[in-house]
């Protein structure tokens, strides 16, 4: 089975059981119009062999007529011969249409009309002799004879001949009979065979399809099993995890307040480092947690967002912070998506206060919210079968400090950082919750470094379309 | 309440009524606490304390062992006698399902356990103070230690 993987296998199957359906069809009917044609060719033979014995008949009526007048000088003997006359053309006429396709019978004819036509003109001769109260002449009477004899023998050959043939016929017929059983069984034979790749290729097909299914169901309980554990991780970083951390911070706070003064240097130190290290610790588990609140999908409702009244938004909340770092936030017209509303205000704050808080120290912020439609096919890395799809692409240009770009996909894994928290403080969840916010939308985010570290461009592509509301 | 009321606690877990009994030191109040493990042990403590005045504040933990701390928050406010006893629930949670609930079976304050007090130390004040002028209302109180 070449084709087992494809169902082109089964329009070629389809399509040669039709083509066989057909062909079967039109040799049934070729078939039955044989078998007519052969049954006309033996009734033309009875037909010609009929007709012959009418002239020969006809003949007879003329001879006995014209000598009956001849013997008797009667003129009724001159009726049936008139009548004879009078046949006689229309059985010459119709005799040969019947036999114009042989031309060796063609040929016995025009003999016989010839012969006919000499014999005919010795009668008219004795005749007129009969009525000019003549004797007759023997010698045309003897020659009239002759000539009929000669009649008698060619169609007694015609008739044989015709005969043979239509032996033939039949026999040819009988053969055609045979033939066409033995074609339309064979035929029937073949379809039936080939209904049977058909059917087993659908079959084979089917189950494949039914197997795939099954993997697919079972891929789906693990993933379902796997949300299920990662809600309990949730739960447990959020209980467990966090109750030692607050004693850890609530008594190292205590020890401050109370006991800080009588500490030795050394002591206050470490004591400081172990609170700084609780926060921290308490930080990432607040990320970790946000992060898998984000990756958990359900009862997330998709609707309709205005980009624009939510750049607004976003640039009133970061007023403070724009009027003091002298940011300016250039967006152009925004188009309005279908989206997890809380979850794209996020995207967006996350990726307006990156390029803030990665700006160069000397330059003033400057933030380019560009937008154009652009086909799956433009975006680096997607699947085969999205390239037809058209996405809107949001691209977030900055002209800060920018990265390496050998770290353009690893800026994207969670707490990953690039830089010092002493340069830059924070815990390198910002860009993971991005990337996991877009890809909950159906779609890709890409960061682009600008040359001599101008600046990063974050390209954000969201399906057009968003007809994949989330599942479980 | 009276300015002797007692201050009763239901946590289960040692660390936290250790720190806990350390911060209300550092308000400075005169009112004695009285720690108790769990529900049960909070209802029968309040049942049987013959001074019908006596507990003026309850702290209560959600998750305890036997009798969690919503179950007691139900009792406590639906029986008469001790409804009007203001509770302060204090937990680890920060869920808004949890808020909600407490606040809808009639708790007066919901505190997330915090790991700085000095919200917390603000908070009991402000609610001590506030108890003992809501129900002296006729009778001029008598300042605090801790409002000096």
């Amino acid at each position: 089975m070449i084709l087992r993987n494809d169902l082109l296998g089964i329009f070629l199957a389809m399509a040669v059981s039709l083509f066989m359906l057909i062909f079967l069809s039109w040799l049934a009917y070729d078939r039955v119009q044989e078998t007519g044609r052969r049954t006309e060719s033996v009734n033309h033979s009875y037909r010609v062999r009929l007709k012959n014995k009418d002239l020969t008949n006809t003949l007879s009526i003329i001879e006995i007529g014209h000598r009956g007048y001849l013997l008797s000088g009667q003129e009724k003997y001159l009726y049936p011969y008139a009548e004879g006359r009078n046949k006689l053309k229309k059985v010459t006429r119709d005799f040969r249409l019947l036999v114009r396709d042989n031309p060796l019978q063609l040929r016995r004819l025009d003999t016989i009309n010839m012969l006919i036509q000499r014999h005919i003109n010795l009668i008219e001769l004795n005749i007129s002799r009969i009525k000019a109260k003549q004797h007759f002449d023997g010698v045309a009477l003897e020659e009239g004879r002759k000539e009929m004899d000669k009649i008698r023998v060619i169609s007694r050959h015609f008739e044989e001949d015709e005969l043979q043939l239509l032996n033939q016929r039949a026999e040819m017929q009988k053969i055609a009979d045979r033939n066409t059983n033995f074609y339309l069984l064979l035929l029937s034979v073949v379809s039936l065979a080939f209904l049977l790749i058909f059917f087993r290729l659908l079959y084979v097909e089917l189950s494949r399809r039914i197997s795939f299914q099954k993997t697919l169901e079972e891929k789906l309980t693990d993933l379902e099993r796997a949300n299920a554990e990662l809600e309990q991780f949730a739960y447990v970083a959020s209980h467990d995890l966090q109750e030692p951390l607050r004693k850890i911070r609530a008594f190292g706070e205590r020890l401050i307040l109370k006991q800080y003064d009588q500490l030795s240097e050394d002591g206050k130190a470490n004591l400081t480092k172990i609170n700084q290290s609780a926060n921290r610790m308490q930080q990432l588990i607040d990320d970790l947690l946000l992060f898998s609140r984000t990756a958990n999908m359900r009862e997330k409702i998709f609707q309709e967002i205005d980009l624009n009244t939510l750049v607004k938004r976003i640039q009133e909340e970061f007023s403070d912070t724009i009027s003091k770092k002298k940011v300016t936030i250039k967006s152009v017209t925004l188009p309005v998506i279908s989206g997890i509303e809380f979850q794209i205000i996020q995207l967006f704050n996350n990726l307006i206060s990156n390029a803030i808080k990665y700006s160069k120290p000397t330059t003033p912020p400057v933030i380019e919210i560009v937008y154009k439609q652009v086909l799956g096919e433009s975006i680096a890395g997607i699947n085969t079968n999205l390239k037809e799809n058209i996405y809107h692409q949001i691209s977030f240009i900055d002209n800060g400090i920018g990265f390496d770009p050998i770290y353009a996909e690893k800026i994207f894994v969670i707490f990953q950082r690039l830089h010092n928290r002493s340069e830059y403080e924070g815990t390198g969840i910002g860009l993971a919750l991005c990337r996991r916010i877009v890809s909950n939308h159906n779609g890709f985010i890409v960061a682009e470094a600008k040359p001599n570290q101008e600046g990063a461009i974050f390209h954000i592509y969201l399906p057009v379309t968003n007809h994949l509301a989330p599942k479980l | 309440m009276n300015r002797n009321a007692t201050i009763l606690i239901a946590d289960d877990d040692d660390d936290d009524r250790y720190l806990l009994q350390s911060v209300l030191d550092d308000c400075n109040l005169l009112n004695p606490t009285v720690f108790v493990g769990d529900g049960l042990e909070l209802l029968e403590y309040i049942r049987t304390d013959n001074n019908d005045a006596s507990v003026g504040l309850i702290i209560l933990d959600l998750n305890m062992p036997r009798m969690d701390g919503r179950e007691v928050l139900k009792v406590l406010k639906t029986e008469p006698k001790l409804r009007k006893i203001p509770v302060v629930v204090l937990t680890t949670s920060k869920s808004e399902k949890d808020v909600n609930q407490c606040y809808a079976l009639g708790a007066n304050c919901y505190i997330s356990k915090p790991s700085s007090f000095d919200v917390f130390n603000d908070t009991i004040l402000t609610l001590v103070k506030f108890w003992i002028n809501l129900t002296h209302l006729p009778i001029k109180p008598e300042p605090f230690k801790a409002f000096y």
